[in-house]
């Protein structure tokens, strides 16, 4: 049996991380268009929290685009991944790209959390929010494989086995 | 661990870092000075107020703050306090029509040109630098800090550098270090503290940030390296005799906004720059 709470969970984590990555994606362009207009200066900046200067940043964005953006699009493709009905799909193709999806996210904010304390010295408490979201998606999903379509499918497929034998 | 070797590769091999070559210090040419001095009225007249691509919300009054003065030429003015640095495009942005509107009540010696940062947004944003410069007014001081050169000291990444790591250049004076810390910050600005260009009009206003923004004087993409293209400085100097619209009216109207408060400062002196109708409109753009 899939559990319920696991699918509804991610789904309602990951709609929360693509509001606040959407969010971000916002932020990013309205924090370079009119009212905050100055360069954060270093020994009298607003301290290690500052979405400011995390926000324009040259590291916030990859290849011409906000690093935000790229989250919008990964949270909104864990939302459909992880709807309950796409965890109750047999195929162990969404399983797996779940599962990879999960890991990739991880990673992903593994680095960004790296250059933010690294590189611009300054944290998003709005970014930390996202990667505190994809931590708990990532937990959500490497520890629900039991909980896949897939895997219900095959103690279905074993229990029919079993009873053949029977 | 692939995924961080291909967003690490990914982010090193995105020009949105680095997006040009460093564009270090020189003195100003002849040219340059004198053309921004030569700005006439006629031209800040037709730009008016920047046609809507200003932010005069950049100001902030401070009516219980005390007068900052000094004595020059034998008497008591007002002193305009600047504390920027030359890694910074918003700073890079405000020096042009800052120097157009003090040109207006004094004049300049021993100015620098140089490029924001090519590892910030608005890379390399060609511009002026005060770290050198003298000015001469019989009606204000203009006290300037630039905190940092250009320079990135320690690049941890290969296309970045933290703000704090541009090598140092000037230190305030204590009475500039006390009003940077007391006023660039909440309650007067609350999104940002500590943010640079911050200015002190004398004790009348404080400013901290650009009336527009960098991206007014270059092509391509504001926050990206998509097209980037910083107008050189004679670029921005022809754009400026077209004073209705981009980089000339965005500048001249900066620089009338500024002229404005510096007016606030003078007590309206000289009257021939401070009564223009304006001066006087700009005047009125400044919160109250």
């Amino acid at each position: 049996v899939i559990s319920r709470w696991r699918p509804v969970t991610a789904t309602v984590v990951s709609l929360l991380g693509l509001a606040l990555a959407v969010f971000l994606t916002v932020s990013h362009y309205t924090a370079g268009a009119k009212g905050v207009n100055s360069c954060p200066f270093g020994g009298g900046s607003g301290g290690t929290i500052d979405c400011q200067a995390v926000l324009t940043s040259a590291q916030s964005t990859i290849l011409g685009l906000p690093v935000a953006l790229y989250g919008a699009v990964f949270f909104l493709f864990m939302l459909v991944i992880n709807l309950p009905v796409t965890w109750r799909s047999p195929s162990l193709l969404v399983a797996r790209l779940r599962l990879a999806a999960a890991c990739v996210g991880m990673a992903s904010v593994l680095y960004l959390v790296g250059v933010e304390l690294l590189v611009v010295k300054h944290i998003c408490i709005w970014c930390t929010c996202v990667h505190i979201l994809q931590f708990a998606l990532f937990m959500l999903v490497i520890t629900g494989w039991s909980d896949t379509g897939w895997a219900a499918s095959q103690w279905t497929e074993a229990e029919q086995d079993l009873e053949l034998v029977d | 661990v692939i995924a961080v070797i291909i967003i690490i590769l990914i982010s090193a091999l995105s020009p949105s870092g680095s997006r040009g070559a460093l564009v270090p210090y020189q003195p100003a040419p002849t040219s340059y000075v004198k053309a921004l001095a030569s700005i006439t009225p006629a031209q800040l007249t037709a730009a008016g107020i920047g046609g809507g691509q200003e932010s005069p919300e950049v100001f902030v009054p401070t009516p219980k703050q005390s007068a900052i003065t000094a004595i020059s030429q034998g008497k008591k003015v007002p002193v305009l306090v600047y504390m920027g640095a030359e890694y910074c495009p918003f700073c890079g942005a405000s020096r042009w029509p800052l120097i157009i509107a003090l040109d207006r009540f004094g004049s300049f010696t021993g100015l620098g040109t140089i490029g924001s940062s090519p590892d910030d947004v608005y890379a390399s944003t060609r511009t002026f630098s005060f770290a050198k410069a003298k000015y001469s007014s019989p009606y204000l001081v203009f006290d300037p800090t630039e905190f940092t050169t250009n320079v990135c000291a320690v690049a941890i990444v290969s296309n970045g550098c933290p703000n704090a790591n541009y090598t140092h250049l000037q230190t305030p004076s204590s009475r500039d270090e006390k009003l940077f810390t007391t006023y660039d910050g909440a309650p007067y600005f609350t999104a940002s503290t500590g943010g640079i260009p911050f200015l002190d009009w004398a004790g009348k206003y404080v400013s901290s940030g650009s009336l527009y923004q960098p991206n007014v004087i270059t092509l391509g993409d504001s926050t990206n390296s998509l097209g980037w293209h910083p107008l050189t400085w004679q670029e921005i100097i022809t754009a400026l005799s077209v004073p209705t619209s981009g980089p000339g009216q965005a500048i001249l109207g900066a620089a009338n906004l500024y002229t404005a408060a510096i007016c606030q400062m003078t007590g309206g002196q000289p009257a021939s720059v401070c009564t223009t109708p304006t001066i006087t409109q700009a005047t009125a753009e400044l919160p109250k």
